[in-house]
């Protein structure tokens, strides 16, 4: 899957319109001097050819050298990717957590007013464009309250306390949409569930409602909600550039957006394979995590279903 | 629980009203963008005095930075937006649908290479896919429009495979496929028809997603391009001035997030089609019950042993339950009265959709599909009241409290009683923790000796199984032990045994007889199998319609029935020796609708010996021989008994009703 992803952001590159070479060395520069830095960058050869040599390269862990920077492609989305895995976790725990308890909430009172106002708000929070409810935070907290003044990375290991910080309102505002989509979809499963011959009993064996909910309910729902976790991983990753932009973190969204635009396709290329290793392995993870909550799913008639 | 039925009535109507909100709203945005051309808004027009101005009469909405009339570039921005996320969801509904479609009839090739398809798609980051349109073509409408359908087609196409397997297995599909049916044709008449609810149901929320999506893109500078007007991009564009004029991108936000809640808020309803309460088992079905016609063959029957009066551990007077359910309210259970004494066991029989296990749930005051229920009359457990008039069945701790601990329940398959994620050993100790305040070890502990006590080999090996890694009789034990875990005074074994092959089902039997003898267990057996009952039930009632009909000792009520339907449902219970003589007997006439109270007998529709008097009268329990009372009591719930001499014929004097 890594190969055809790869092959497809090859196919997308190599069609576009505009020459690598020309934004390097600038519209004036002699037919001769483009043509001796396009052999030189290996661009004068069949896409094939060049293809392969970057997979090989590629599976070696050289991913090139950025057109632009001269720097190592493997290099920079070193420094990249940390940022960008840590505001997705961040994200994805706040809107987990976040759904499980307005989930149970919801489930335990069905019907009632609370519920409503929940499932009310879980459809506006996917309503509301993302970047206008970052620009409205940074609006409140960052300009009128003060709260949080810097703006940009601080890695973790300089400062441990600071990065927190400041992740904290592009945390706020990844999450946001994915708490409303996850408090839906959980909801949906635990009243399914509840709805189940087990739940009966259980109420019949005399547990309370709370008890059911959180012990009997939540585990099997959990493990459908997961797969929808999976899925937002490579959008999340590749598509939080209005986040980071925003919040001015030097995360893999804005490489790519930047590569793209300055035609260093080298960088596009690795930080698309880099979005999609993530994707894979986040989706393993999430399997694996299934298989913990819900045993039955090691059968293959079961997952057959689901 | 009457309130619980208040609020799902309120929730319905109030999920009507959003509804009907949400088509409002969608109505008056199509109009206004339909219309927009006419109307007296001009978008373009500049008024540089007026820059920057709020909400004021000439301008509702207020002004730009070139005094531009912010509600008529809304207005005209709708057209830009609907456009965009109507043709777009429309090309992806239609590729994506047709894909998943094909890769769910066509064959197994195709349908791998979609899916593979479809799973890079999905690692794939988007924002490559955006930007790299936009640099080919520039960025408008025709880009925009591309890539967010391009986007969305692999999603569609996961879901119209998903709902096209689904259809694909039933059974009319299946008939056309060895009919013969070209798969084109199956596709177009078969499928289709079936899959298009959820599909547009999705095609609705993606749509709403897409107009976020083009916001986020004209936010990047990727969106319709400078010269066009959309939602999105005037709120991306009001961004940078919010500071001084947030109007600028409230008033496109508010648009578009009303609109996108307005058509998820559809596509959900749509895609979710009519989830209700399900209440299958609850309507009337024709019964078939076969087996010998005349008289059953009579087997080894146990003799209702006498019963020296010990206080009745349970006691149920006119115990009534009114189920509230998508089909209106339904008199599941009428004014049961029994008891079941120490030590004994009674039998309740009756055919599904009896009452029978909401009878046995409403014991303990909770109803079985998790539905609202009038529950009234009174149970009392070993002469405690339970609840009654005085303490209502909903608000009663002490009912609260009975559950498990006083009256413990087996339900029909032990596979779908028992928590699937959850190890049995650890259901077990639930139990032993919640009832009996045992610490974690503790509980564990007992729940191996109640395993053992089940007769379950290997027990501290089987308490660390998950109960779809157990067999049906080692499940149904696990059962048996979590019901005991709490040292209940009653056992209703609802249907316990009817999923377990004979063996079993007469292990788990005997080991409920040693309970009741040695420690006083009373037990409540529901069956459908008369015969089972009248094998080991000490006392059997007989439940028709909610009611019971017929309730007496075992051996008088299996050789000698009183009821006529008591005597028609052993005549159709199988039986070894019939085997030669086995024809179908069935019971004329459908079940009873419980949404109508009959004002007589419910049996009477379907009753031989019914005379006009059945029909208005309602028959109360008495005693079978009036002349010369029951010891242990043979009541039956007839005017016509079979026990009473003067039969009329049988047929032609029925009065047509």
């Amino acid at each position: 899957m890594l190969t055809l992803v790869s092959v497809a952001t090859f196919a997308l590159l190599v069609v576009l319109p505009g020459d690598p070479v020309v934004t390097i060395l600038g519209p004036q520069a002699t037919p001769a001097a483009q043509a001796e830095l396009r052999h030189e960058l290996g661009l004068d050869r069949p896409v094939a050819t060049r293809y392969l040599r970057w997979a090989g390269d590629a599976m070696r862990g050289d991913l090139g050298v950025s057109y632009q920077t001269n720097q190592p492609v493997a290099d920079s989305l070193r420094q990249r990717l940390p940022v960008s895995l840590e505001l997705l976790a961040c994200a994805q725990i706040l809107a987990l957590a976040g759904a499980v308890v307005l989930a149970v909430v919801s489930a335990l009172r069905v019907g009632t007013i609370t519920d409503r106002l929940i499932a009310a708000g879980s459809f506006a929070g996917l309503a509301v464009p993302n970047f206008a409810v970052g620009v409205a935070l940074i609006a409140v907290f960052v300009v009128r309250l003060d709260w949080f003044d810097t703006f940009g990375y601080v890695p973790w290991r300089v400062d441990l306390l600071a990065n927190l910080r400041g992740m904290v309102l592009p945390s706020i505002t990844l999450a946001l949409p994915l708490l409303a989509l996850y408090t839906r979809v959980l909801r949906g499963d635990l009243l399914r569930a509840l709805s189940q011959d087990h739940v009966h009993q259980a109420r019949l064996n005399g547990l309370s409602p709370s008890r059911i909910v959180v012990r009997h309910g939540l585990r099997q729902s959990l493990a459908t909600l997961l797969t929808v976790v999976g899925l937002n991983v490579s959008s999340l990753l590749g598509g939080a550039v209005v986040i980071e932009s925003l919040f001015a973190l030097p995360g893999i969204g804005r490489l790519l957006f930047s590569s793209i635009s300055e035609r260093d396709y080298l960088v596009t290329q690795g930080a698309v394979l880099v979005i999609a290793a993530c994707y894979v392995v986040a989706n393993v993870l999430v399997e694996l995590a299934q298989r913990i909550l819900d045993p039955r799913l090691g059968t293959s008639a079961e997952r057959a279903q689901r | 629980m009457t309130t619980a039925t208040a609020h799902e009535g309120r929730r319905r109507s109030c999920g009507g009203a959003a509804s009907t909100l949400a088509w409002l709203w969608l109505a008056v945005i199509v109009l206004g963008a339909l219309s927009a051309s006419w109307l007296p808004l001009d978008p373009r027009r500049q008024d540089l005095g007026q820059s920057r101005a709020g909400p004021s009469w000439s301008h509702p909405f207020g002004t730009t930075r070139l005094g531009e009339d912010l509600l008529a570039r809304v207005v005209h921005g709708s057209r830009v937006s609907l456009v965009v996320a109507v043709v777009a969801t429309t090309v992806a509904l239609a590729l994506g649908g047709l894909l998943g479609m094909a890769a769910a009839t066509v064959g197994r090739w195709l349908d791998s290479v979609v899916m593979v398809a479809v799973d890079a798609a999905a690692a794939f980051p988007p924002l490559v896919l955006a930007m790299t349109m936009v640099l080919f073509r520039g960025p408008g409408l025709f880009t925009i429009t591309v890539t967010l359908a391009a986007l969305a087609t692999p999603a569609f196409a996961r879901v119209a495979r998903t709902a096209t397997q689904e259809v694909i297995h039933r059974d009319f599909v299946l008939a056309a496929r060895a009919g013969g049916s070209r798969t084109w044709r199956l596709m177009t008449r078969e499928v289709l028809p079936n899959i298009r609810g959820p599909l547009v149901g999705y095609g609705l929320i993606v749509a709403g997603v897409m107009m976020l999506v083009e916001g986020a893109l004209s936010f990047l500078g990727l969106g319709v391009g400078t010269d066009k007007t959309s939602w999105g991009q005037l709120v991306a564009a009001g961004q940078g001035e919010v500071g001084r004029a947030p109007h600028l991108s409230l008033f496109p936000a508010l648009a578009l997030s009303f609109t996108v809640a307005a058509l998820s808020h559809l596509g959900d309803q749509r895609s979710r089609g009519g989830a209700g309460v399900n209440a299958g088992s609850l309507t009337p079905r024709r019964i078939r019950l076969r087996g010998a016609t005349a008289h059953p063959a009579f087997g080894p029957l146990a003799q209702g042993g006498p019963v020296n009066s010990p206080p009745p551990r349970l006691e149920v007077r006119e115990l009534s339950t009114v189920l509230h359910t998508a089909n209106g309210r339904l008199a599941v259970v009428r004014q049961a009265s029994f008891t079941v004494g120490a030590g004994e066991l009674l039998g309740l029989a009756g055919e599904s959709g009896s009452g029978k296990s909401t009878l046995a749930a409403s014991l303990v005051a909770l109803a079985p599909f998790a539905v609202a229920a009038e529950i009234s009359g009174s149970v009392l457990l070993d002469g405690e009241i339970l609840f009654d008039e005085a303490h209502p069945a909903r608000s009663s701790d002490r009912v609260r409290a009975a559950r498990g601990r006083g009256i413990a329940h087996i339900l029909q398959d032990p596979l779908t009683s028992l928590d699937p994620v959850m190890r049995v050993g650890q259901q077990i100790a639930e139990m032993a923790r919640v009832h009996g305040g045992a610490n974690r070890r503790q509980a564990a502990a007992q729940a191996v000796e109640l395993l053992e006590r089940v007769d379950v080999a290997d027990a501290a090996q089987r308490a660390r199984r998950f109960p779809h890694e157990l067999s049906g009789g080692q499940r149904q034990r696990v059962a048996l032990a979590m019901a005991l875990a709490a040292g209940p005074s009653v056992l209703v074994a609802d249907e316990a045994t009817s999923a377990l092959d004979v063996i079993t089902q007469s292990l788990l039997l005997d080991r409920l007889d040693e309970l009741r003898h040695r420690q006083g267990l009373a037990v409540l057996l529901i069956s459908h199998d008369l015969r089972l009952l009248a094998g080991r039930a000490d006392r059997i009632a007989v439940l028709y319609a909610g009611r019971i009909v017929e309730i007496g000792p075992a051996g008088a009520l299996y050789h000698q029935p009183a009821m006529p339907y008591t005597a028609a449902l052993i005549a159709a219970s199988p039986t070894m020796s019939a085997a030669g003589a086995s024809r179908l007997a069935t019971i004329d006439g459908q079940a009873p609708d419980p949404s109508h109270v009959a004002a007589g007998c419910s049996f009477a529709p379907r009753c031989s010996r019914a005379q006009p008097r059945c029909d208005t009268e309602l028959p109360r329990l008495r005693p079978v021989s009036p002349a010369s009372p029951d010891p242990a009591n043979h009541e039956v719930a007839c005017f016509f008994p079979l026990t009473w001499p003067p039969s009329p014929p049988a047929d032609g004097t029925r009065p047509t009703r």
